[in-house]
Formats: structure tokens, C-alpha cells, sequence
């Protein structure tokens, strides 16, 4: 009956006899010198070195020491294949081949069956109707794509801050915040980057598609910081196209907003008069509602065109919030913010 | 085994931003299918611990969908494809020509869009969804690639006792290179029996084993020694920072083709014939410092021939080592057992092996100045 030692000698010599084999190295002799190569005597945790075959003491280098032990007994080793079926070569292995093929394969994620390209999941599906405002966000010059439910969280905050009147830095912190509850020491650095940023931005369109590349893993892959920033980034744009600042300086305005059925065009002028007034021309691609709740004032039509309000007397640095209601989605409206500013 | 599903929803409203609605259907699936399991497993019935099987299998399940969910669904791919992938590498070959690594993912890429397609089949039908069912919400998405994994990894009983995994039943019949023992109806056995997924169990390489061992009655013992011996020298590489020689251990005992090794490693040929070196290096120290007692002794440097040390180097050893390791060499010379060394000198077993491993560095040094 053999033995437990007898077995683990057997097999660390077959081990030994394997590794010293030179048939299997295309470019040379493996497993004869007597010298280590170089990468051992650099090798990080080892403190000390060892030479294998000094004079009078065992040689160790490899296919001698064999010949001289492996004729005193039979070396048992199974065949390779079945070694390689042992659980901790397995797990090794499965462990060592998924590392390497992560790298890979982040390069170029699989789709699902049901998946035509590869988008952000949202955390949950809106209950109500879809919206229809989101289309225009969907289309914003960012790296990479926010999720659905940011979009969502993003645009009714936004039309919540915008009401107020805030300086732009604490209107973006706040159109944020509550996305990031843990990041309140990043919030106000990175306002103030955005807003820095926000001039040279639009003229730079090629920064956009260099800053591609670092977010292979979209917007789920990125940290915390750069998720603070694609979202602030979102929010500005957002808070931009919302706001309707005139002034003597720039009594027109026109903004355009994507939505679902098609977009919405915005003009506002400023005329000069007693009293002065504002007079807005939108046109929109469906049956709508216009809302200036301010005002009291409401405007409806049964198709698609151009509906026209006037808002009179406006007061100076008063935010007037216009909302737009499509007839035939049950979902919030969509606010413009309009603010006259006279000159000092 | 209301309390099971009121603990999922409730762990799932915690751990994610997902609805009540959401949340609850998640929780509702994850617990019929623990439930499932349990009533249909004999060993779990006859354990007389349902309650606690069911807990465990219900946490596994939701750790599994939680993990998806941290990692979102570009990362949790990732993962999932790169795991499922590590499994059916093997397995997958293109017929009739030796199997580069480029060409043995071409392949599983191939194979693993079947086998996508095959999980969110198993997913609607075990889960009686709508049959166009798709996930749409990160929880669901999640939920999905856990589920994969499980039915991937799923055991389907062979003739013999003794079991596989789905997904390499696939992929052999994928690869064309079935073994005759695959005939079982695996359809069969992946709808029903299969079902006692012992992934708790596979987890554990152990009783993987174990379970080997029941089948195998008579090759058990040196198996077990065998990789006793392997998971040693790998720790033993991976303490000392030498994870590429593992790496190559591992691929070298699979009889992989030495172009693919290479490939897997990223090495060069040159590159390879070091790292073999090196390999060889370290395994003469890990039978030499671990394995001391069988390795010194085919060595001719065991205790009766003084450490294979000469006269004056023997000496050396002496006035380099201190009192308790003095005592230890000689205790051992003396052919006293270790646990009667550990009452003498007063130590625990681990600080006399440290002690004698240290002895035994010392002695190589002095034997290589």
C-alpha cells in the first residue's frame, strides 16, 4: 500500500520532471542551466537569493537532480488531462482565463437577445404615460448618455430651481443635490468648474468625442465625481435652454425643445411702450396647452401650430413661468422660465 | 414562508432604488423558486432543516441579483460573459484543428448568444411570465444575468452518479464533441431534477470533491493529495507575489497548447521560457521549505545526513540559530514527533512550524553561500 508521502513525492517529482521538460519551448533550451535567469534574483518579496548548484551541496537544477532520484522510484503521475480536471486547477484557472477576458470583453460588451444596442436599464419604468420632453435630452452633447430616471429626476428638478431666483452656481448644486445625497463636499467645486467650463464648452464640440473615451462603462461605470459632473453638465444645458432672460440689451429670444411628437419652437420679444410688454409666439407640433399661471392666462388649440400670448408690464427680475401642456399626454407640462431684466 | 418573501422585498427596497411594484415581483419569483426547490429536493427534505435551506438558498439568489445590480448593466455583463466564458473555454473547440485562443472566442461568443437566448426561455417558462418577457428595469436586468448564471451552473445528473453543468453539456454538444454520457435527456433534466442546483454546494471546491469521491471510490485518495498539493504551491506562489508563475502552473497542467498559453498570458516565447524557469525555481523552494520532511529526504538532505551540511557549515547553522530552534533540531534528530516537541519546548504547532521552517531557510542559505 502506498503512502500519503510516498504519493506527494511521486507527484511533486512528476511536477518537477514536467517543468524540466524542453520539448515544449519553441525558442530554445528551458530547464538545463545552472543559472537563473535574471527576472528571479529581481523577484519583489524574495529577500534573499539562492543559486541551486554551488559546489557540494544537492544540485537542485532541475533535470539532474532528477536523473539521479527519479530512477530510485516510479514517478505516478496521471495524465495531464486529468490533473486538469482537479478542483483547484479548475477554479485557478477559470479565476486566471475570466481576469484576462474581462479586459476584453469590457472592450466589446455581448448584447442580450431582446437588446438592439446597449443603453442604461432605468431603475424603474415611469408609472404614468411616457413623457414627452424627454426627447430633447436624450440628444444632449455629453460623453456619455444618462440613465432614464436621472433624465427624469434631472428635467423636474430643474423646472423646480428655476422658479427661484438663484445665483447659476447654488441653482445647479440644487438641481443636483438630491441625486447625490454623498457627495455634498463635491458639489460646490464642481459647479464652479462646470460654469467655468460652460463658455468654452460650446465652442469645442471635438471635447465632447475625445471625452468618450473615458467612460468606456458609460454612465453606470463612472464615479461618483464624474457622475456629479455629467449630471451638473445635463442640468446646465437644461437650466440654459429653459431660461428666457430679455432685456433691453436682448429683446429677442428663441429657443427650440425636442420633444416626442416633434419640436416645440419659443419666441419671446421685448416692446418697448406704455406699458412695456413681452409677446410670446410658440409653435407646437400638436393639440396644446399654454399656461402662464402668473397671470391667470391660458391659450388652447385643437392641432398643431402657433399659439400667442402677451404678458404685460412685466416687473423687472420677476420670473414668469410658461408651461406648455400637450393635449395628449397625461404627463407634467413642460416650463420655460421668463425673466425681464432692466437695464441699471 | 410568507415571512421569506417579506424579507426579500424588503432587502430589495433597501439595497436598490427600485419601486414597491418592481421589488415585490422580483421578491415573489426569487421566493417561488427557493420554495420550488426545497419541495421538490429529497436532500432537502430528508435534512429535516427546510426553513434554513430555504433561507440560505433565498440569500444566495438575492446576493447574486444584488451583485448584478451594484455592478449595472454594462459591468454586470461584463462579468457575466467573462464567467460564463472561463467555464466553457475547455470545452470549446473548432472541429478538426488545433484551437488558438482568438478562434476558441470566436466560438463561445457564438455559443454564448444561444445560450442567452436559452436562459430568458428557461427564465419565462420557470417564472410563467408573459412568453415576451423581457427585462426592462436595472433590477430586472439583473435579476436575469443572475438567473443565467445559476442555470448555467445548474448540476444535471449523468448515468454513473455522477452530475455536469448545463452550460458545459451545451457547449460539448455545441463544440461537437459530446461524450457519450451526455445521451441523458438534458432537456429532461434541466426542467425538473436539475433544479436542485447545488450551487451552495459547487461553490465549495471541497465538496465538489466529495462529491467526486462517492463516484469514484477507488482513484479518491491520491486525488485528493494531488490537489491538496496544487492548492499549496499555488497559495505558496501567490504569497510570494508570483501569481504569473501560477497562472502558468495552472495552464501548463491543463495540456494546453504552448501558442495558446502564450496567447492567454500575453507572454513571448521568450518570455515563456523564463516564466518556466522561474516556475521551476520556486516549485524546488516550496518542496523544499514546505514539503521539507519527503522533499530533504530524495534530496539526501535529511536530519540523519545533518541537512545535507557539511562539518563546518553544520556549525554555522549552530551559532546562527537561537536556543528553542537548537533544541528543536536536535529534538528532531532525535526522531521525537512533533507533538511530543511542542509539550517539551512549550509552543503551539503553528510557532514550531514556523521555527523549524525558519531553521531550514537558514540551513539552505548556509548551504548556497
Amino acid at each position: 500500500m502506498k503512502s500519503d508521502a510516498d504519493t506527494i513525492r511521486s507527484f511533486l517529482l512528476g511536477l518537477l520532471e514536467l517543468f524540466s521538460r524542453t520539448e515544449s519551448s519553441p525558442s530554445g533550451k528551458v530547464g538545463d542551466s545552472d543559472e537563473l535567469p535574471s527576472q528571479v534574483e529581481q523577484s519583489p518579496k524574495s529577500t534573499t537569493h539562492h543559486r541551486f548548484a554551488p559546489e557540494g551541496s544537492p544540485n537542485l537544477s532541475g533535470s539532474d537532480v532528477l536523473s539521479t532520484f527519479i530512477h530510485d522510484m516510479s514517478i505516478e503521475m496521471p495524465p495531464l488531462s486529468k490533473l486538469g480536471d482537479l478542483p483547484a486547477v479548475q477554479d485557478h484557472f477559470q479565476a486566471v482565463l475570466k481576469r484576462r477576458l474581462q479586459a476584453e470583453i469590457s472592450q466589446n460588451p455581448p448584447l442580450f437577445p431582446w437588446e438592439s444596442n446597449i443603453n442604461e436599464y432605468p431603475t424603474e419604468l415611469s408609472e404614468t404615460s411616457p413623457s414627452p420632453w424627454l426627447t430633447q435630452l436624450r440628444s444632449l452633447k455629453l460623453p456619455t448618455s444618462l440613465p432614464e430616471d436621472i433624465l427624469v429626476g434631472l428635467l423636474s428638478r430643474c423646472q423646480e430651481v428655476m422658479s427661484e431666483t438663484l445665483q447659476p452656481g447654488i441653482q445647479l448644486v440644487k438641481a443636483v443635490e438630491n441625486l447625490f445625497p454623498d457627495q455634498p463636499q463635491a458639489m460646490n467645486q464642481i459647479a464652479g468648474l462646470v460654469l467655468a467650463n460652460a463658455t468654452v464648452r460650446s465652442a469645442a464640440t471635438q471635447d465632447v468625442e475625445a471625452l468618450k473615451a473615458a467612460f468606456p462603462e458609460g454612465y453606470e461605470g463612472a464615479n461618483p465625481q464624474q457622475q456629479v459632473t455629467l449630471t451638473m453638465l445635463a442640468a446646465k444645458d437644461i437650466l440654459d435652454t429653459l431660461t428666457l432672460t430679455l432685456s433691453p440689451n436682448v429683446p429677442v429670444i428663441e429657443r427650440e425643445w425636442l420633444t416626442m411628437e416633434g419640436p416645440v419652437t419659443l419666441s419671446a420679444h421685448y416692446q418697448p411702450g406704455t406699458p412695456n410688454q413681452i409677446s410670446l409666439s410658440v409653435n407646437l407640433p400638436q393639440a396644446s396647452q399654454l399656461r402662464m399661471p402668473s397671470l391667470g392666462q391660458i391659450v388652447t388649440q385643437n392641432r398643431p401650430g402657433t399659439l400667442n400670448l402677451t404678458l404685460p408690464d412685466p416687473t423687472p427680475n420677476q420670473v414668469y413661468p410658461l408651461e406648455i401642456h400637450f393635449s395628449e399626454f397625461d404627463s407634467v407640462p413642460l416650463t420655460f422660465a421668463l425673466r425681464w431684466m432692466a437695464d441699471r | 414562508m410568507e415571512a421569506l418573501l417579506d424579507k426579500l422585498y424588503k432587502e430589495l427596497k433597501q439595497a436598490t432604488r427600485a419601486s414597491d411594484k418592481g421589488s415585490r415581483a422580483i421578491a415573489q419569483r426569487l421566493s417561488d423558486e427557493v420554495q420550488r426547490i426545497c419541495t421538490q429536493s429529497q436532500r432537502i427534505q430528508d435534512s429535516g432543516e427546510v426553513e434554513t435551506w430555504a433561507n440560505n438558498l433565498a440569500t444566495h439568489r438575492l446576493n447574486q441579483c444584488l451583485k448584478y445590480y451594484r455592478l449595472g448593466s454594462i459591468k454586470g455583463r461584463v462579468e457575466l460573459h467573462s464567467t460564463l466564458s472561463a467555464i466553457v473555454y475547455r470545452y470549446i473547440s473548432p472541429p478538426h484543428s488545433q484551437a488558438t485562443y482568438q478562434a476558441r472566442l470566436n466560438l463561445i461568443e457564438d455559443f454564448l448568444q444561444n445560450f442567452y437566448l436559452e436562459a430568458l426561455n428557461a427564465f419565462r417558462r420557470e417564472n410563467d411570465t408573459q412568453p415576451s418577457y423581457q427585462p426592462r428595469t436595472l433590477l430586472e436586468l439583473s435579476e436575469y444575468m443572475a438567473f443565467t448564471e445559476r442555470y448555467g451552473k445548474r448540476r444535471i445528473p449523468l448515468p454513473g452518479r455522477r452530475s455536469q453543468q448545463l452550460i458545459i453539456l451545451r457547449a460539448q454538444t455545441f463544440a461537437k464533441q459530446q461524450p457519450p454520457e451526455a445521451t441523458v435527456d438534458i432537456e429532461q433534466a434541466a426542467e425538473g431534477g436539475g433544479s436542485d442546483s447545488d450551487e451552495t454546494r459547487d461553490t465549495l471546491p471541497t465538496r465538489r470533491l466529495r462529491e467526486e469521491l462517492v463516484a469514484q471510490q477507488e482513484d479518491l485518495p491520491e486525488e485528493v493529495l494531488r490537489n491538496r498539493v496544487i492548492e499549496a504551491l499555488l497559495r505558496y506562489l501567490k504569497e510570494r507575489n508570483q501569481e504569473d508563475c501560477a497562472e502558468y502552473f495552472t495552464l501548463r497542467l491543463l495540456d494546453l497548447p504552448t501558442a495558446e498559453i502564450e496567447a492567454i498570458l500575453k507572454l513571448t516565447p521568450r518570455q515563456r521560457d523564463y516564466l518556466q524557469q522561474r516556475f521551476k525555481y520556486h516549485l524546488v523552494r516550496f518542496a523544499l521549505s514546505h514539503h521539507w520532511d519527503l522533499v530533504h529526504e530524495w534530496l539526501e538532505a535529511d536530519l540523519e545526513r545533518n541537512l545535507g551540511l557539511a562539518p563546518q557549515q553544520w556549525e554555522e547553522l549552530h551559532a546562527s540559530i537561537s536556543d528553542v530552534q537548537a533544541k528543536l533540531l536536535h529534538l528532531k534528530q532525535d526522531g521525537v514527533d512533533d507533538s511530543e516537541i511542542t509539550k517539551t519546548l512549550g509552543v503551539t504547532p503553528t510557532q514550531l512550524q514556523k521555527q523549524w521552517t525558519q531553521l531550514l531557510e537558514k540551513a539552505w542559505e548556509i548551504r548556497n553561500l
